[in-house]
C-alpha cells in the first residue's frame, strides 16, 4: 500500500545554512510515526516543507502521492508547537473559521466543532473568547482544528504541552482513535513515555540528518537500548560530552 | 452616569441665571461711562442713543480724576489727532475683565458707527460693513466655463483618498502583523495559498474603507445640511448644489488615482508586515503616512507651476504620486498624458510589490523575531 507520506532525499537550506540534509522516510496510514530530535534539529523545518510552507532545496515530499498544496487542505490536520488561534474570538468560531478554511461548509464546520468540544468537555465554553480559556483548554481547541474533517494525515507538534495528566490521556486517546480510523499521524514530542505508548515507528534526527529510523523495537535493538530515551541520549551523548568538556 | 449629567445640567442652569443678573449690572455700569470727543468725529446722537454721557472737552482732566478717585466708572477720550495716531484713550475704575472688555467694545463701536453715519442709508452702512460677494464668470475657449465649482467633485475624490490613507491602509499591516505575532498565520498558510490570504485581506480592507467613506460622507452631508439651514454656512449666490459641473475625464482619472494609489499603499503595508517583525513593521510604516503628504510642502508650486522639476518628480515618484496627481487633477493642471504615466508607474509598482509580498509571504509570516534578509527576499527558494 502506498504510504501516506513519502519524503525522499530531502534537503533544505535557509538563509545560507543547511537545515536538513538528505532526509528520507515514509509514514503509513494507520500508524503513529514519532519524529524526534533536539530543539533546532530540523523537525519543524521538515514539517513546514512537507505542508508547503518552505520550498525544498532538493528531494521530494509527498502527501498521498503528490506535493501538498492548499487545495488538499482537507487531507492534513496540523497542530503547530506554538498555539495559533484568534484569542479574541470564541472557541466555536475559531473551529468554524478554520473548518471553512479547510473546505468544509459553515454548517458542517460548526457541527463538527461543537461535537469535538462536547467530546473534550468544553461544550459549556464554546462561546467564550479563547483568551478566557486556560492554556490547556486552548490546546484542546487547537487540536480540534487539526482533526476537523477527519484528515488522512495528522501532524501534531508537542500536542500535550501544557496539559495536565487527565487531559493528556484524553488527547492521546483522541490520537489513537484517529489512528484506528486509518489516519497517518506524525507525532513530535520530547516526552519519551508518549513515544513508548503511541509510536509504531520513529525517526530521530540530529543536525538535520537521520540518526535512527524504523519501528520502535528495531531502533531499540539497533542501539542495544531498553528504551527510546536511552537511544535518544546515546545519539546526543557526544554533544553532551563536548559541552561537559567545555 | 445619568446622575452626573443631571448635576452638570443643574450647574449650567444656575450659571445661566447668574449670567443674566450680571448682564444687567454691566449695562448699568456702562451707562456710568463718560465720553469726551476732541476729534470731532463721534456723533453726540449716537453717544446718547447708546446710553453714555457726552462731556465737554474742558472737563477732560476732572473727569479723569473722578475715575481715578473711583467716583466715575469710566471715561472714553477720543483725542484730536486720532486720524494720525489711530488710538483713543480709556480710563477705568477698578479691575474687572468683563467691564474692561465691554468698555473697549463700546469705544470702538461708537467710533465706527459715527464714521458710518454720514453714509446715510442703512443699506449703504451694511454694504460698507460687510462688503459684497463677487460673482465670477470665467471664459475658456470662447465659451463660458463653470469656474471653480468644477474643482468640487475631483476635490472630494482627493479628500476621500486622504481619509483612506489616514484611516484604512493601516488595517492590512495590523492584521498581518497581529496574525504573525499570535502565530495564527502558520495555521492559515497550511490551508490557504498566500495569494488567497493577501487578496482576502485586500478585499476586506476595501469593504472597511467603503463603510468608512459612507459613514464620513453621511456625517459630512448631514452637518452641511444643518449648517446651511441654520445659516451657519452661507453658500454663494447662484450656487446650485444639485447642478455641480462634472468633468468626466477629471473624475475618471481621480477615481483611477484613488484606486491604484490605495492598492499600491496597501501592497506596501502588506510587504512591510511580512518582511519585518510586528513592532518594527509598525514603526517603519510611519514613512507611508508621511511621504504621501510631501506634496503639501510644495503646495503653491504644485498649484501654480506644474512644469517645475520638483513637481514633475513628485508626480511620478511612486510614494508621492497619488496625492500629487490628485491635487493636480483637482485644479486641472495635469495633462492626460501625465496622468496616464503616473497611473502606469503606480500600477507597475503596486503589482511588483504585491508579487514580492506573495513570494516572501510563507518565509516572512513564519519569521517572528527577525526581519527577513534581502537574500531570503530575492532567493529563488
Amino acid at each position: 500500500m502506498k504510504p501516506t507520506v513519502s519524503v525522499k532525499n530531502f534537503s533544505l537550506t535557509l538563509g545560507g545554512k543547511e537545515i536538513v540534509h538528505n532526509l528520507s522516510f515514509e509514514v503509513k496510514a494507520g500508524e503513529v510515526f514519532a519524529f524526534l530530535g533536539a530543539n533546532g534539529s530540523g523537525k519543524t523545518s521538515t514539517i513546514r516543507s512537507l505542508i508547503g510552507l518552505y520550498e525544498a532545496t532538493s528531494g521530494t515530499l509527498h502527501i498521498d502521492g503528490r506535493t501538498y498544496t492548499s487545495k488538499d487542505a482537507l487531507l492534513v490536520g496540523y497542530l503547530p508547537e506554538e498555539r495559533g488561534l484568534y484569542t479574541r474570538v470564541s472557541a466555536i468560531d475559531n473551529l468554524t473559521y478554520f473548518g471553512e478554511m479547510k473546505g468544509l461548509s459553515r454548517a458542517e464546520a460548526r457541527q463538527t466543532g461543537l461535537a469535538f468540544l462536547e467530546e473534550v468537555g468544553l461544550a459549556d465554553k464554546a462561546n467564550l473568547k479563547l483568551k478566557k480559556l486556560s492554556g490547556g483548554q486552548q490546546q484542546k481547541v487547537q487540536l480540534g482544528v487539526a482533526v476537523m474533517g477527519d484528515p488522512k494525515l495528522l501532524i501534531l507538534d508537542e500536542p500535550t504541552k501544557g496539559l495536565d495528566p487527565v487531559n493528556r490521556k484524553l488527547l492521546l486517546d483522541i490520537v489513537e482513535h484517529h489512528k484506528e480510523q486509518g489516519a497517518a499521524v506524525i507525532y513530535i514530542t520530547h516526552l519519551m513515555e508518549e513515544v513508548e505508548r503511541l509510536a509504531d515507528r520513529l525517526l530521530i534526527i540530529k543536525d538535520g540528518k537521520a540518526e535512527a529510523y524504523g519501528s520502535v523495537k528495531q531502533v531499540k535493538k539497533q542501539f542495544n537500548a531498553t528504551s527510546i530515551e536511552d537511544v535518544f541520549v546515546r545519539i546526543y551523548a557526544d554533544d553532551s560530552a563536548k559541552k561537559g568538556d567545555a | 452616569m445619568p446622575l452626573i449629567f443631571l448635576f452638570i445640567f443643574i450647574l449650567v442652569g444656575i450659571a445661566g441665571n447668574s449670567e443674566n443678573s450680571s448682564f444687567e449690572k454691566l449695562a448699568e455700569d456702562l451707562q456710568g461711562v463718560a465720553v469726551i470727543d476732541a476729534s470731532g468725529i463721534v456723533s453726540p446722537e449716537i453717544v446718547a442713543a447708546n446710553g453714555q454721557t457726552l462731556l465737554p472737552i474742558a472737563e477732560y482732566e476732572s473727569a479723569r480724576q473722578d475715575v481715578e478717585a473711583g467716583e466715575r466708572k469710566g471715561l472714553i477720550y477720543y483725542p484730536a489727532d486720532i486720524l494720525e495716531t489711530r488710538e483713543y484713550e480709556i480710563y477705568l475704575s477698578g479691575v474687572d475683565f468683563v467691564f474692561s472688555t465691554s468698555v473697549s467694545e463700546v469705544g470702538g463701536a461708537l467710533l465706527k458707527s459715527s464714521l458710518y453715519a454720514p453714509l446715510g442709508s442703512e443699506e449703504r452702512i451694511t454694504l460698507a460693513q460687510i462688503g459684497a460677494e463677487g460673482v465670477t464668470t470665467t471664459y475658456a475657449n470662447g465659451t463660458t466655463s463653470v469656474g471653480f465649482t468644477r474643482f468640487i467633485v475631483p476635490g472630494v475624490i482627493t479628500v476621500m483618498f486622504i481619509i483612506i490613507l489616514m484611516f484604512s491602509i493601516g488595517y492590512i499591516l495590523t492584521s498581518i502583523a497581529d496574525e504573525k505575532e499570535n502565530r495564527s498565520m502558520e495555521m492559515a498558510l497550511t490551508y490557504l495559498h498566500p495569494k488567497t490570504l493577501i487578496l482576502g485581506k485586500l478585499i476586506s480592507v476595501v469593504l472597511i474603507t467603503i463603510t468608512q467613506l459612507v459613514f464620513f460622507g453621511l456625517v459630512a452631508a448631514v452637518s452641511l445640511l444643518v449648517a446651511i439651514n441654520t445659516d451657519f454656512v452661507q453658500l454663494p449666490p447662484n450656487f446650485d448644489i444639485t447642478a455641480l459641473p462634472v468633468d468626466p475625464l477629471a473624475v475618471i482619472f481621480g477615481l483611477a488615482f484613488l484606486v491604484v494609489g490605495f492598492v499600491m499603499f496597501a501592497a506596501f503595508m502588506a510587504f512591510i508586515a511580512v518582511l519585518l517583525p510586528a513592532k518594527q513593521a509598525n514603526n517603519f510604516s510611519a514613512i507611508f503616512y508621511i511621504l504621501p503628504f510631501v506634496p503639501t510642502w510644495f503646495i503653491w508650486t504644485v498649484l501654480s507651476d506644474p512644469a517645475n522639476p520638483v513637481v514633475q518628480f513628485i508626480t511620478f515618484f511612486p510614494v508621492t504620486a497619488p496625492t500629487t496627481s490628485l491635487i493636480r487633477n483637482t485644479v486641472g493642471n495635469i495633462t492626460p498624458v501625465e496622468s496616464l504615466i503616473s497611473l502606469g508607474i503606480m500600477t507597475a509598482v503596486a503589482l511588483l510589490v504585491l508579487w514580492l509580498t506573495i513570494r516572501i509571504f510563507p518565509k516572512g509570516a513564519l519569521e517572528f523575531q527577525n526581519p527577513l534578509s534581502l537574500r531570503a527576499v530575492f532567493s529563488k527558494k
